[in-house]
């Protein structure tokens, strides 16, 4: 009566993209809730900001310094979009992540299974990022129906706003998971983090007309990098080496994250 | 499949499991009795790779959780205390999705899934969410889940705690089918009824140490009596009777509303307390269980 089992253990890059094709399976029964931020709102936030700000606006010499030369509409449309992602990034980053944790207990029984914790921990993470990828993608595609995109250099601008959105969202969530059976606190990070963020990231304005103390603010976000290197690629106005520079602080802060994300994923799972 | 000495859990200063040893053979249904925070789930943790001991040595399959994990889980099935079933997602997917991560291939998960459903008689149920579904329903699910990859070792943490009797026992029925499929079964539970119905052999917890162990009649004969008379009184008053019933019985259990008197032949004794002038509110005469095993060893009863 001998019983062999016919579970194997996956590989480990297999793990990760287990847990996106179970978020996938999830995603796909409700992702018309989900239409309404990813399609609706940017083409309010487009028509709205961009095009009649352009109106408003009309030909003043002082706004064509900033923008060298474009439409108002066509420079804030890059930094609309990073802003987009890092927000949808930032939201499945805190309450998804304590519902997995405590309240639907998913990690738990995945935990049970071959995969690690850190499989489980990075395949949360992977799945964040094809979220913040693929508002940014639907972004740039409405964008471009507006006529806000001149350029094919939205496609490695899609890329980089999902970099900047990362780059806040491993340490978000990261933070979440030391929230697990707490006060999640989160109200701290949308209000006190999130939303100065996004006025100071410079992407309603250029951030060379802020005081210093306002711009030192700006240089520490990472969506003022994602936004930066969006925008510059967008216009072909992105110097190699503060490409590098905006590469490689977004590139820290998620090696750095997930890093972090991962030593809360086991201590909280394997108690 | 199972071979523990000496295995220790502590959290912090707290000692959830004591330095246990175990061995589970392949093919038995084990069982840990004992009372809730007796250490049942800890070591059921430590067993399923889960939380790493911190005493003691463990190997289950053979294997080191500390260091092949993933390959034992890929050979076990987990029924864990708390259902931690996709709620949004339907009851075939679950287990579809679940199988997933066993390495199993989506068609073949797909067909895992189908037959499951039929052993958890949720056939009808397939397409259904898993949220309006009954307790009993989920805990069936749940039990299929942990099935997916045709585990040789079954962990069941309170399978049926919260259900009713006619879920409970259908949920027996399954377990005594994957008995008979060969399928070596661990489970924890509070209800002596439970565990003598499914345990060949199980150890009673308290405290996080074992205190006996044996088959459920082993341990009934060795710690207790053939029969027990019940003699219920006004709570508050039973101690009264105590210097009357004392000589009837072996040994005498005072609870709040009651004296237990563990004797060999309880009519008998009935007659004589009644002979003796003590007047209960009603008497009760049956044979000993794992509840009065438990009572014998630790002085408390198993559910509060």
């Amino acid at each position: 009566m001998a019983v062999a089992s016919i579970g194997r253990v996956v590989p480990a890059w297999q793990g990760p993209l287990l847990y996106v094709e179970y978020s996938w399976t999830w995603y796909k029964r409700s992702w018309r809730s989900t239409i309404v931020s990813s399609v609706v709102n940017p083409l309010l936030l487009l028509l709205s900001l961009g095009v009649g700000m352009s109106i408003f606006l009309g030909s003043n010499p002082k706004i064509a310094e900033f923008t060298g030369g474009v439409s108002y509409l066509v420079w804030l449309a890059p930094a609309l979009m990073t802003t987009a992602a890092l927000q949808t990034a930032t939201f499945e980053s805190t309450y998804p992540i304590l519902a997995n944790f405590q309240w639907v207990r998913i990690y738990q029984g995945i935990n049970a299974t071959p995969l690690s914790s850190r499989q489980i921990a990075g395949g949360t993470l992977l799945w964040i990022a094809l979220r913040a990828f693929s508002v940014s993608a639907v972004f740039a595609v409405i964008a471009t129906l507006l006529g806000a995109v001149h350029s094919w250099a939205v496609i490695p601008a899609v890329l980089c706003s999902t970099l900047g959105a990362m780059a806040f969202s491993v340490l978000v969530v990261a933070f979440a998971v030391t929230r697990v059976d707490k006060q999640p606190g989160f109200e701290v990070v949308f209000r006190l983090i999130m939303m100065p963020m996004m006025l100071f990231a410079g992407t309603y304005y250029p951030v060379e007309t802020l005081p210093v103390w306002a711009k030192a603010i700006a240089w520490v976000t990472p969506l003022w990098h994602s936004t930066e290197l969006s925008r510059g690629l967008s216009l072909g106005t992105l110097d190699p080496l503060s490409a590098l520079g905006h590469l490689t602080y977004l590139v820290l802060l998620i090696v750095l994250g997930t890093w972090a994300t991962m030593r809360l994923f086991v201590k909280e799972l394997e108690k | 499949m199972v071979s523990a000495t000496g295995l220790t859990k502590t959290f912090g200063s707290f000692t959830a499991v004591d330095g246990i040893d175990i061995e589970v053979r392949p093919g038995e249904v084990f069982g840990f009795l004992g009372p809730n925070g007796a250490g049942k789930s800890s070591t059921m943790r430590m067993i399923s790779c889960v939380s790493p001991r911190s005493g003691g040595d463990l190997a289950v399959l053979g294997m080191d959780p500390d260091r092949r994990a993933a390959q034992i889980k890929a050979r076990i099935g987990v029924v864990p205390q708390q259902d931690n079933l996709d709620t949004e997602l339907t009851v075939r997917q679950n287990l579809q999705i679940y199988a997933r991560y066993f390495g199993i291939s989506w068609s073949k998960a797909g067909e895992k899934a189908d037959e499951l459903l039929e052993f958890a008689q949720l056939t009808d149920r397939a397409k259904s969410r898993v949220d309006p579904l009954s307790g009993g329903m989920k805990r069936r699910l749940t039990i299929a889940r942990s099935l997916v990859n045709e585990p040789e070792l079954l962990l069941l943490d309170e399978p049926t705690t919260g259900l009713d009797p006619q879920a409970r026992h259908l949920l027996w029925d399954r377990l005594y089918r994957l008995k008979q499929e060969g399928v070596t079964q661990i489970i924890t539970t509070h209800y002596m009824d439970e565990a003598e119905q499914l345990c060949d052999r199980l150890v009673v917890m308290d405290a996080g140490k074992i205190v006996a162990e044996g088959s459920p009649s082993e341990l009934i004969a060795q710690y207790s009596t053939k029969e027990v008379l019940e003699l219920r009184f006004t709570p508050g008053t039973q101690q009264d009777s105590v210097p009357q019933v004392e000589a009837l019985a072996d040994r005498i259990e005072v609870l709040p509303d009651r004296l237990l008197l563990y004797t060999a032949d309880g009519e008998g004794a009935l007659s004589a307390a009644h002979q003796r002038g003590v007047e209960p509110v009603s008497s009760l005469v049956r044979r000993s269980t794992l509840e009065d095993v438990f009572l014998r060893l630790t002085g408390r009863q198993l559910v509060d």
